[in-house]
């Protein structure tokens, strides 16, 4: 894969995901309306500091225009007519809706997909040139690989994650739709203690993977589909048992990076 | 719930069942992840404040937050919330008095 044709589909991948992301965000207006549990009243000294516009733009009356130019931008993004300003413009408005949340409003999913649109939008600004080509997927399959390396490690550590405890604890959560069957089976230790491991050696495989890559050179094109293949599994897997669909679609526009780091000769 | 009797605690905003469509679209669950992640800081906050802090909880946005929260979800009935840690309460707040059915509520 080459490096421009990388970066075009993490642009474009990015763009379905954040596009799906001010969908989501339109269909859960109630929670932002005057009375929701967003609501811009209980906000305001929050963000009073920040000056008239932006209070404008994330009020109750503002919100929802941003929303439908956030899904424009996106969809024109994904459909090929993106320009620089308006990735920079999509950028904003990404980082709005995050703040609005206090932060972010579904963790790691915000985060990842600000790091893959940030990067494109940097590298479209300065001119696509082969060198900012190159660092821009450098910066993406960086922080797409310390993703893993992090949660692989922090989990290695802990000697609950190790025991497969914290796995059952974890998906006991009330926030997380886990099937009744999926408990069950879990409720046995053997089950929790082997997809604990499952878990830590996988995320920790990926990033020791992609680190062999830079070392040792390429993988061939079947280690890469597989090394890939695994991990949207991963992410698949997450969504369906944990409802973290925004997981899937971040981490997805990431994924051109990482392909191209593996198989770069 | 009957009058007259203490009703039980609810949990507040629980999953639904995962759907196909969910995997494009799931506006329901990540409201019910985003309040969790409220709720969690607010949990934080109350870890953190101090007793000379005087200002805490009515100056907390987070606190406002929840109560947005609960009060929507109380449909104009009174209501009194509590935060819980394990078994550890770490917030009970005060019983409101809007109206004349009682309604209790509880995050996890």
């Amino acid at each position: 894969m080459s490096a421009p044709w990388a970066l075009l589909l993490c642009e474009r991948l990015v763009a379905g995901a954040i596009f799906l992301q001010a969908l989501e965000m339109m269909l859960l207006r109630s929670v932002t309306s005057d009375f929701g549990v967003w609501r811009w009243k209980s906000l305001q000294a929050e963000f009073g500091r920040l000056g008239p516009v932006v209070g404008r733009l994330l009020s109750g009356r503002g919100w929802p225009f941003l929303l439908v130019f956030q899904a424009v931008a996106a969809a024109s993004v994904l459909a090929g007519w993106g320009s620089p300003a308006l990735l920079v413009s999509l950028s904003v408005c990404v980082l709005l809706g995050s703040m609005r949340f206090l932060g972010t409003f579904n963790g790691g999913s915000d985060c990842m997909t600000a790091v893959v649109l940030m990067a494109v939008t940097a590298v479209r600004w300065e001119g696509s040139s082969d060198r900012s080509v190159l660092v821009g997927l450098g910066y993406i399959g960086f922080q797409l690989t310390l993703s893993y390396a992090v949660a692989g490690w922090v989990k290695l550590c802990e000697s609950s994650w190790r025991s497969g405890a914290a796995l059952l604890k974890f998906l006991e959560l009330p926030q997380y739709p886990v099937s009744g069957w999926v408990r069950v089976a879990l409720a046995r230790r053997g089950v929790s203690l082997l997809l604990g491991w499952l878990l830590i050696g996988s995320e920790l495989a990926i990033s020791i993977l992609a680190l062999v890559s830079v070392i040792r050179g390429p993988w061939p094109p079947l280690g890469v589909v597989l090394i890939l293949a695994s991990g949207l599994g991963f992410h698949f897997l997450n969504a369906k048992i944990l409802g973290l669909n925004r997981f899937l679609w971040a981490w997805l526009s990431a994924y051109p990076a990482l392909a191209f780091w593996l198989s770069r000769s | 719930m009957t009058s007259g009797t203490t009703p039980s605690w609810e949990q507040l905003y629980g999953a639904k069942p995962f759907r196909w469509w969910n995997l494009f679209l799931n506006p329901y669950g990540n409201f019910v992840m985003a309040w969790q992640s409220l709720v969690e800081r607010l949990a934080q906050e109350l870890e953190d404040f101090e007793e000379s802090d005087e200002s805490f909880p009515a100056g907390s946005v987070a606190y406002a937050l929840v109560l947005n929260g609960v009060e929507e979800a109380s449909q104009g009935r009174s209501f009194q919330f509590r935060l819980r840690c394990g078994d550890e309460v770490l917030l009970l707040s005060p019983p409101s008095v809007e109206s004349m059915t009682p309604r209790r509520m509880g995050s996890p």
